[in-house]
């Protein structure tokens, strides 16, 4: 009998120290995302302005181009020009991978869970975020815990296999800053199969309406950072001088 | 053959399509000779020429100019006038020269230069072929003909266009560049005159056959054809009185003056004969006209 | 004799010492700097949005592919039915006109030969053909630079090819090399008919009237078609554009090459054997 109690007691102990345990953890885990956001953002609080050059590689299907050398000049608030010579494409958002540039303040942003990426543990915050009216989509954050930066990003939008974008980064006078980003895009339709001008079609042949195949709907862009110059001192004139 | 043999030809022919231009032409024009070449529209002269020069192919027979047969570059030693000179209207008189110079090869700025004095077209060179008078084009046609200082000048019709002081100034600079460059001269004329004047030697075709050929003087000496110009007090009287009589080749009657055709060793005989018919004879004078000697010869050829 | 350089020269004196020689020239000048000041102050931007909208959602557009080099590309387009007749006004009166003229008479009693002169004709009308459309290139090429602005040039080939500015320029060169074969073959062909002809109104006329059924019998996708196609040289006249794909493809460009070769050797020798029989003194 008393070997009976003995052991719903010790059995009731347990338990109520696994619970506490437990309790303990998920406090300790349930991060506040914007305690994350702000601790990465003070990475970058500290720059006023910053001009960089920056490779891009492009490969995407139907669409060949040479690498090109783009020129980034900005300075905040807004104020950004980008240079190049003849024609490029960047990414729309997360070239650089500072939070304020890509969250809004209607963006929903919430802690998912932990993982690691390339030996470092990142928190995975979930953002909500709409391109537009009709297109609803959802993004994750990987951002590294021990220098608080945003290793990875990626989408899901719907319809769509999903995107990312890897970043990695080099520290410089104590900022951590990209030093290069891969972006993996998939595509809702690719680019129209063309050909030159011939006799047959004097301006060429494009295949606008074609269904596109599967392999032609993933592209790759890949940027390599140079040349930073953090906190030089732009001035407002340059800026409104280049417009 | 001979060494100063200039342009021999050796039964020269041509045929356009079923008609033959020329028929076995045989000329044989020696150096420093002017050598006229006459002969009705259509008698093949042009078509001589142009075989001459290369403009067109013989159907039959050979030509030789300076010894050789079948060589371009004999042409540097020729200089020729076909017909109108036909010129670039687009360019300058001297250029037109120019470029003809170029083509031909050594000759130089001065050669054009003088040819264009020689034909009085100096002042006028810088302008456009386009804005010449006939008679100017002609002129500077003769200039190309000229300028390469050629040994053998080939003129076909060369007074074409030219006015009375033009054709004199022509004729009197082929006769220097006979006579003083000793240039041999192969000269087309319908002015038998022309020929008469200036020509040393001549051949006559009709028809495109030759007809005659040999020096002009020799040719009317002794083909024995005189014509004896006569005034009388009644030319009518004494016109019908010679027509009906045998010895006599042929009477004509103009402007009051009878020409008689008739061998020279008659001639006592056609005076007596007037003042037996009670006609005064006011005037007799020997004539030899190559005018009517070629008259005659191709009124000859019509009856046969 | 006279040497086919000497020959060549005087024609080429001839050649541009006539109006007509100049009319393409002059057209060129004025019509390449209107089309690219048009452009400029009108704007060419559909072209860009249409060929990339599909990037637009994940994509910043830097710098712009409307350019002067664009323009350039497609102002290549009129080398096949309209710029030829530059090549015809000349290549159609070379020999006709001085058939007319009589001038021939005067040149070949010189100690020149039939095969020179006909040969330095159509050496000459090489020349002239080549300066024409290099000058097409250049002034199409050098206004767009001047009045739009350089930069990469977007082309289609197997999807879109976007060349940068010094690749397109080396390209243009090459595309404008060809473009002078292809219009050779029309200069050639005019020039067959000038032999023919004692005025160059024919020549122009006949020599347009053959690109125009040529280009309609290459176009027409019509099976019956399929035998004749390769016979018309209207077929390889598009190889100018080979330049601009990637890799550049050489033996396409070979091939056409050579078949361009061929119409213009036969051109060539059928206008020689006209000109040695022709009659030059009626």
């Amino acid at each position: 009998m008393y070997l009976r109690k003995s052991f719903r007691w010790n059995l009731q102990c347990r338990l109520l120290i696994l619970l506490l345990l437990l309790t303990i953890q998920i406090l300790a885990e349930n991060i506040d995302p914007e305690i994350v956001i702000a601790k990465v953002q003070a990475n970058y609080d500290l720059i006023e302005d910053y001009s960089v050059t920056a490779r891009v590689k492009v490969d995407i299907p139907n669409l060949r181009m040479p690498r090109k050398k783009i020129k980034f000049y900005y300075k905040k608030p807004d104020k950004l020009i980008t240079k190049t010579n003849g024609f490029a494409i960047v990414p729309k958002s997360g070239m650089f991978p500072v939070p304020t540039t890509f969250l809004s303040d209607s963006t929903e942003v919430k802690w998912t869970r932990e993982d690691t990426l390339n030996n470092s543990k990142c928190y995975i915050l979930e953002c909500g975020y709409s391109f537009d009216k009709d297109t609803l989509s959802n993004f994750f954050l990987w951002i590294n815990t021990s220098r608080w930066t945003i290793d990875k990003i990626t989408t899901n939008e719907s319809g769509i296999k999903g995107s990312s974008m890897i970043f990695s980064y080099v520290n410089l006078d104590g900022f951590w800053i990209p030093e290069a980003t891969d972006l993996y895009i998939n595509f809702k339709k690719g680019l129209p199969d063309a050909s030159r001008p011939s006799i047959k079609y004097p301006f060429g042949f494009m295949s606008f309406g074609k269904q596109f195949e599967e392999d032609k709907l993933h592209g790759e862009v890949k940027i390599m950072f140079s040349d930073y110059k953090i906190n030089s001192g732009l001035k407002d004139s340059f800026f409104n001088n280049q417009k | 053959m001979n060494k100063d043999q200039i342009i021999q030809t050796i039964n020269l022919s041509k045929k356009y399509k079923n008609r033959w231009a020329v028929t076995d032409i045989n000329l044989d024009i020696r150096q420093g000779q002017v050598f006229g070449f006459l002969g009705p529209n259509g008698a093949g002269k042009s078509t001589t020429i142009r075989m001459l020069l290369s403009l067109i192919r013989p159907t039959r027979g050979a030509f030789r100019l300076f010894g050789c047969a079948n060589s371009r570059n004999i042409y540097r030693r020729i200089g020729a006038l076909i017909e109108k000179p036909d010129f670039y209207l687009y360019l300058s008189g001297y250029r037109n020269l120019k470029i003809l110079a170029d083509l031909t090869g050594g000759i130089s700025n001065d050669a054009i230069n003088e040819a264009l004095e020689i034909v009085k077209l100096k002042g006028r060179e810088h302008e456009k072929v386009k804005n010449y008078s006939h008679g100017m084009k002609q002129r500077l046609g003769i200039a190309q003909a000229l300028m390469s200082n050629p040994e053998l000048l080939i003129l076909d019709e060369p007074t074409t266009g030219l006015d009375p002081e033009g054709i004199k100034e022509v004729r009197d600079l082929i006769t220097d560049m006979a006579n003083d460059l000793g240039i041999t001269i192969f000269l087309s004329s319908h002015r038998l005159y022309e020929i008469e004047q200036v020509c040393t030697h001549m051949a006559i075709i009709d028809h495109g056959k030759m007809v005659i050929q040999g020096d002009v003087q020799g040719l009317l000496r002794d083909t024995n054809f005189f014509v004896t110009e006569v005034e009388v007090d009644n030319p009518d009287k004494a016109y019908k009185l010679l027509a009906e009589e045998e010895w006599i080749k042929k009477t004509t009657l103009s402007e009051r003056i009878l020409k008689v055709q008739v061998a020279g060793n008659f001639r006592p005989r056609l005076v007596d004969f007037l003042v037996s018919h009670d006609l005064k004879v006011s005037s007799i004078v020997p004539r030899t006209h190559l005018e009517d000697f070629y008259l005659s010869l191709i009124e000859q050829r019509g009856q046969i | 004799m006279i040497s086919l350089l000497t020959a060549t020269r005087l024609e080429l004196i001839k050649t541009y010492s006539r109006y007509r020689t100049y009319i393409g020239f002059v057209t060129i000048s004025i019509l390449v700097p209107l089309i690219m000041w048009l452009v400029r102050k009108y704007g060419f931007d559909e072209m860009q949005g249409n060929t990339l909208n599909s990037l637009e959602n994940s994509f910043v557009f830097v710098g712009s592919l409307v350019n002067g080099l664009l323009i350039s590309y497609y102002l290549m387009t009129v080398l096949w039915v309209h710029f030829p007749f530059f090549i015809v006004l000349v290549g159609g009166d070379i020999v006709a006109s001085e058939s007319s003229a009589g001038t021939f008479r005067l040149w070949l009693s010189r100690p020149v030969s039939r095969f020179t002169v006909l040969t330095s004709k159509f050496l000459a009308t090489f020349i002239y053909t080549s300066s024409i459309v290099f000058f097409l290139g250049l002034c199409s090429v050098g206004c767009g630079i001047l009045i739009i602005g350089g930069g990469d040039l977007l082309v289609f080939d197997k999807g879109i090819l976007i060349l940068s500015q010094e690749e397109a320029l080396l390209r243009f060169l090459l595309a404008y090399s060809l473009a002078v074969c292809v219009q050779m073959v029309v200069a050639s062909l005019s020039f067959l008919f000038s032999t023919m002809s004692n005025n160059s109104v024919g020549p122009i006329i006949g020599t347009y009237a053959i690109i125009v059924v040529s280009l309609i019998l290459s176009v027409l996708r019509i099976d019956a078609l399929d035998g004749i196609r390769p016979y018309l040289f209207t077929s390889y006249f598009d190889v100018f554009f080979a330049p601009f794909a990637d890799p550049i493809p050489w033996e396409e460009i070979k091939f056409n090459l050579s078949r361009l070769g061929i119409f213009i050797a036969v051109f060539y020798s059928l206008s020689l054997i006209s000109f040695l029989r022709k009659d030059i003194c009626t």
